[in-house]
């Protein structure tokens, strides 16, 4: 892989970049409602109401807005949250690595999950035991992940789980409060194993809700790249080599089909950080996904700004790191 | 010629850009497929195109059509230059000029049925006003190639691979055209399937008066359809004619070479062994009678000799390469006097272009400045000395190989030293120089090796000339030097030490290198 | 039939390492089983290269692919035995099947530019048979592995193991991949037209490495194709196939010099000769054709014989 490649991609994300936060700029000026009258509290005078708008910007013109906005974005800064009166820049990461530490896991949890099934329904290829891996796939994908997370906490009160928490991301008679945000890591670093339980505990079930169907199109489609690969000469000849079929199918022609997988699963991590804008709120997880619901229902411009940027840097650099991985799966492209 | 050609190429260059080295944001760096192809083809006349994967035989055929647009050059489709006529005002005559592809698997729109593929061009070219007509033409082209009407009921995937063939052909010649450029289109078929297509290949060119192009592999397929067969290697003709006599005394050496390694139905069981072994060994050799040599030097010393030595050979004609011709009395009418600077790019394709019918080329200019590495001006005269003696060599190499090999192959003499093996106190970098040429000689003659081309390294001892003075004696005469370079021409030897101190150093050489190394080390010479 | 005049004349008293007798084999379908094999038998003796010949569709591949056991799963046996080594292998289990693999049984493929796995290093894929196989070690297998390449007159053999195929050019695959077909000195190689992707100086250099392979290791190789030039160059022995029947087989020389049966016959004159002028290649007649397609259905339908019906 070339650094010449990583520069492009690099200076390509420049522009996207620019695209979302004019399209943010745009949407957000249009769309009804006051936030100010949000958020002042009744019996505030028009003069209150005046000095709140210039306080906040609002009163210039758009064109003028426009030009602030960017050069405070250029300078890093993203304004103050409206509702929480903080820097918003601030909260955000703050909240960020919550997310993600969410989003690796659930990503950890989808491939393994999907790549156990794909393995299975390969191996057993044409037999029952295909069929049962493609029903479950099925099953898994007809249900989306808010409706998985609403279905885990309906389980965990039916049947009375008390070990599985549904709401939080540390239990509060722990007292452990990391540095960096990313507790998980932390935690075990620091060998607290007493906070990793927890937060593991508490991340299990969004994680699996977020990655279930994730995992079953993973299942899916390296089935069919396996099966496909399955059909290739080279396949045939390691069969004449006399290797066993578990070591066919999971050395031979796994690595080569992992590539269109890799492809589809970096689309779909998109879709999966998308999804945690509902997982988190249904269990209360204090990533950015949450918060984008209250920067919303608060009509919290500058919040909603900053998380919008920030969900599309998530998403570029995703895309990012599919294709670099690319360059590690397939010789062919190392060239380039 | 009494008919005007049909189809006539001259000159034809091709470079096609090679994505996989491109870098971002810019242009993909172009790769050089057809080096000037001539030709020409009467109508009705049938022109066997052979060679290897990566000869340009393929892109050679698609330039013809003009699915691709030739870099330089020009084509003439009947008396019309189509060398860069844009694609709408080509779409007309394609009508009159055809291709059939190798794989027709892939040729053939799998979702369409085999009648409605041979229709397509009758209905797109404005051939076949209504369905019923199409149809009516489609079951004569049909069974024009052997096929029933059923089979144009079927899609491609439902036939065998020489029906799918049949297919192509159909489609092809639908339009009734006057060319037909065949691209591999028996090269998947198995011996059986081949005959019968190669057999209607015939049929059609006799009774559509079809001028036909056939690419191919395969020497013996060829014979059995064309009249001519044009071989090609690198992107480069490297023989033309009529397979006749093609067939029966093949020219050049890679003809041979291609025709030696059909396996023909007799048996022989040492074949394999026997040819294999021939290949490994396989000698080129030259006759310098009759030959047109090009040296450079010429003027003095061993280019001297050399002139002499060619022309007491039967050299048919020598080119004496100079800095200057000035004062220069040639001693042969058969000697022609070219004014040659060997480190002058320019210079060397210039003569490489005026010279285009050298066969032998001997590359004797050199300089030797004969000064220790510590004396003043060494950093100059270590330039001066690779620019003469290393890329001198290098240019001439270069310009030439092509010229060698559109004349068959040919051969290359460098003239080296026994100094490019041992380093010899007090001349370091002529030293040096000579060793960097013969590394070069060794890459030359690898890459020359399969256009038939011998490369000949000379590494004399001192030889008594001016240059020669400071060197530790006996000295070799220069004539002496001269025919045992030409003695290996014709004997395809590839690396000689003439005369006894040569010889010695050599053989020193192969026994203990060190021990020549200390050897030389304690030679200073005065 | 014609099938059943096979004479083992000419065969020395050892042994064979193969024995094909009297082997059937139909593609099962939605509806009737279609007969690939129609009772074939033959015999490859230690050291013979047996040449088996016939145009696609005669059944020469499916023959190898049974000997390896990598018949597609819809193709059935429906009698007949394959012996190897003196042991019927038609109905092995899969553990003993894979044991035969390498030192018993190798292949040289069709098409080298997809036989070899785009995602691993030439070296790995030569070394992975010989520690399968042999019980190297890595260290070994690889010293090994290098020894293979320059057996097969690779240059510079150390870069090559570190190279992956799309770097290298179809004769080079197909060396590598004869060096894997021999690493564990196996009895037996099926070779695929193992030459007919290649071009004809390369394909003399492949054939050229294939003969001094097979000196050098002794193996016995079935040499599956199409071209009866190929077959005159390097077969001990041939057997001619057509629509799953066996029609001819013998000496080499005999079967070259004087074809008895009218299909072989009708194969030499198809085959190109560029050292005769004027030789135009004449197809197999098609009443030919007809006819061995008429004895072929005949003898389905003749009673005693164990066509379909086993699926």
């Amino acid at each position: 892989m070339s650094w010449s490649f990583l520069l492009r991609r690099l200076l390509l994300a420049i522009p996207t970049l620019f695209g979302v936060a004019v399209i943010v700029f745009v949407l957000l000026r249009v769309v009804p409602g006051d936030p100010i009258a949000m958020l002042i509290g009744p019996g505030a005078t028009d003069a209150d109401i005046a000095e709140l708008r210039r306080l906040y910007g609002l009163d210039e013109s758009i064109a003028l807005q426009f030009v602030y906005y960017l050069e405070d974005l250029a300078r890093g800064n993203f304004g103050t949250s409206i509702s929480m009166r903080q820097d918003v820049m601030e909260l955000v990461l703050g909240r960020l690595p919550v997310t993600i530490e969410l989003c690796l896991f659930a990503m950890l949890v989808a491939l393994a999950l999907g790549g156990a099934m794909a393995l299975a329904g390969a191996y057993w290829r044409g037999r029952a035991g295909e069929a049962a891996v493609d029903g479950a796939a099925g099953f898994v994908l007809a249900i989306p992940d808010f409706l998985w997370a609403l279905l885990f906490i309906l389980f965990v009160v039916v049947f009375a789980l008390d070990g599985l928490p549904i709401s939080g991301r540390i239990g509060h008679d722990v007292g452990f409060r990391g540095a960096t945000g990313f507790l998980l890591i932390e935690s075990l670093v620091r060998l607290r194993f007493d906070a990793f339980g927890s937060v593991l505990l508490h991340t299990v079930l969004p994680a699996f809700a977020l990655a279930l169907p994730l995992a079953a199109i993973i299942a899916r489609v390296l089935k069919t790249s396996i099966a496909e690969a399955m059909t290739q000469d080279y396949i045939l000849m390691a069969r004449v080599k006399g290797f066993s079929r578990a070591r066919i199918v999971c050395r031979e022609a796994l690595r080569n089909a992992l590539v269109p997988t890799v492809t589809l699963t970096g689309v779909q991590f998109t879709f999966l950080v998308g999804g945690t804008v509902l997982v988190e709120k249904i269990f209360s997880y204090p990533g950015i996904g949450n918060m984008a619901i209250d920067a919303v229902i608060n009509r919290d411009l500058p919040l909603i700004q900053g998380l919008v940027l920030t969900f599309a840097v998530l998403f570029i650099a995703t895309n990012l790191l599919v294709d670099m991985s690319y360059a590690l799966l397939n010789p062919r492209m190392r060239h380039g | 010629m009494a008919e005007p050609a049909l189809l006539e190429a001259a000159g034809l260059r091709l470079s096609l850009p090679d994505y996989s080295r491109k870098q971002p944001f810019g242009a993909a760096p172009t790769v050089d497929i057809l080096h000037g192809i001539d030709l020409t083809l009467a109508p009705g006349d049938t022109l066997g195109i052979v060679g290897e994967s990566g000869s340009g035989k393929t892109s050679l055929g698609r330039t013809l059509v003009r699915l691709y647009k030739p870099t330089a050059g020009s084509l003439l489709f009947d008396g019309q230059d189509i060398t860069g006529l844009p694609e709408e005002r080509l779409r007309p005559l394609r009508a009159r000029f055809q291709m059939i592809f190798q794989d027709p698997q892939s040729s053939l729109n799998p979702r369409h049925r085999v009648a409605d593929i041979v229709a397509r061009p009758l209905r797109l070219h404005g051939r076949a006003a209504t369905a019923a007509e199409a149809r009516k033409q489609v079951d004569a082209l049909l069974e024009r190639v052997a096929l029933r009407p059923v089979h144009g009921e079927r899609y491609p995937h439902e036939l065998s691979g020489g029906e799918r063939q049949r297919v192509g052909i159909a489609r092809a010649i639908a339009l009734q055209p006057r060319l037909v450029v065949a691209d591999e289109i028996v090269s998947g078929l198995d011996v059986s399937s081949q005959a019968q297509i190669l057999a209607l290949l015939r049929e059609l060119r006799r009774d559509l008066g079809l001028a036909l192009l056939f690419i191919s592999h395969d020497l013996s397929v060829v014979r059995t359809v064309c009249d001519r067969v044009m071989v090609m290697l690198n992107g480069r003709a490297v023989e033309q004619g009529d397979c006749a006599s093609i067939f029966a005394a093949p020219k050049h050496p890679y003809t041979r070479r291609l025709l030696n390694a059909i396996p023909l139905p007799d048996v022989d069981p040492d074949w394999v062994a026997r040819t294999a072994e021939k290949e490994l060994g396989e000698t080129l050799t030259m006759n310098v009678k009759d030959s047109v040599a090009l040296v450079t030097g010429a003027n003095r010393g061993v280019g001297e000799a050399f002139v002499q030595a060619l022309l007491n050979r039967g050299a048919a004609k020598v080119y004496a390469g100079m800095r200057s011709t000035v004062g220069y009395e040639a001693p042969d009418g058969r000697v022609q006097p070219v004014e040659l600077d060997v480190t002058d790019h320019a210079a060397v394709a210039k003569a490489a272009a005026e010279c285009g019918d050298v066969t032998l080329l001997v590359n004797n200019a050199g300089v030797n400045h004969n000064r220790p590495i510590s004396a003043d001006a060494a950093q100059r005269n270590a330039r001066d000395e690779m620019a003469v003696n290393y890329f001198g060599t290098m240019e001439m190499c270069r310009q030439f190989g092509p010229v060698l090999g559109a004349n068959g192959g040919g051969a290359i003499v460098n003239m080296l030293s026994i100094l490019a093996r041992v380093n010899l106190p007090m001349i370091g970098t002529y030293c040096a120089s000579k060793a960097a040429t013969l590394s070069l000689t060794q890459g030359v003659r690898a890459e020359l090796a399969a256009q038939g081309t011998l490369v000949v390294a000379v590494m004399p001892a001192a030889i008594n000339t001016r240059m020669g003075d400071m060197n530790p004696p006996p000295l070799e005469e220069p004539a002496d030097v001269a025919n045992a370079a030409l003695d290996a021409v014709e004997a395809g030897e590839e690396d000689i030490y003439p005369g006894v101190v040569a010889d010695g150093v050599s053989q020193g050489l192969a026994a203990d290198p060190k021990g020549v190394e200390k050897q030389f080390a304690e030679y200073l010479p005065g | 039939m014609s099938g059943a005049q096979i004479t083992s004349a000419g065969m020395p008293s050892n042994g064979p390492i193969l024995s094909v007798r009297n082997l059937h084999l139909a593609i099962a379908g939605r509806h009737r089983d279609t007969p690939i094999l129609r009772d074939v038998s033959l015999d490859i003796v230690p050291g013979e290269v047996h040449g088996l010949v016939g145009e696609s569709g005669a059944g020469k591949t499916m023959i190898g692919k049974v000997i390896l056991g990598i018949q597609p799963s819809r193709a059935r046996i429906t009698g007949g035995s394959v012996r190897f080594d003196g042991r019927d292998i038609t109905h092995l289990p899969e553990r003993e099947r894979r044991s035969l693999m390498g030192r018993g049984l190798g292949l040289i493929p069709q098409d080298p530019m997809t036989s070899l796995n785009p995602a691993y290093r030439i070296g790995g894929q030569i070394a992975d048979v010989l520690r399968l196989h042999l019980g190297m070690d890595r260290a070994a297998a690889r010293a090994r592995a290098l020894e293979l390449l320059d057996d097969v007159h690779i240059r510079e053999p150390a870069r090559v193991l570190r190279q992956y195929p799309h770097e290298l050019s179809g004769g080079m695959r197909q060396r590598v991949l004869i060096a894997i077909a021999f690493a564990c000195r196996p009895k037996l190689i099926v070779a695929d037209e193992p030459t007919t992707a290649l071009d004809v100086t390369v394909q003399r250099q492949v054939l050229a490495l294939i003969k001094e392979m097979q000196a050098q290791e002794g193996a016995s190789i079935l040499f599956v194709t199409h071209d009866l030039g190929v077959v005159a160059k390097i077969c001990d022995r041939v057997t001619v196939l057509h629509g799953g029947r066996v029609l001819e087989a013998g000496d080499t020389r005999r079967i070259v010099e004087a074809p008895q049966h009218d299909y072989t016959k009708a194969l030499m004159a198809a085959t190109p000769r560029h050292d005769r002028p004027g030789d135009l290649l004449q197809p197999v007649p098609e009443a030919l054709t007809a006819r061995l397609n008429a004895e072929a259905l005949a003898y389905d339908a003749a009673p005693g014989a164990m066509g379909a019906g086993h699926g």
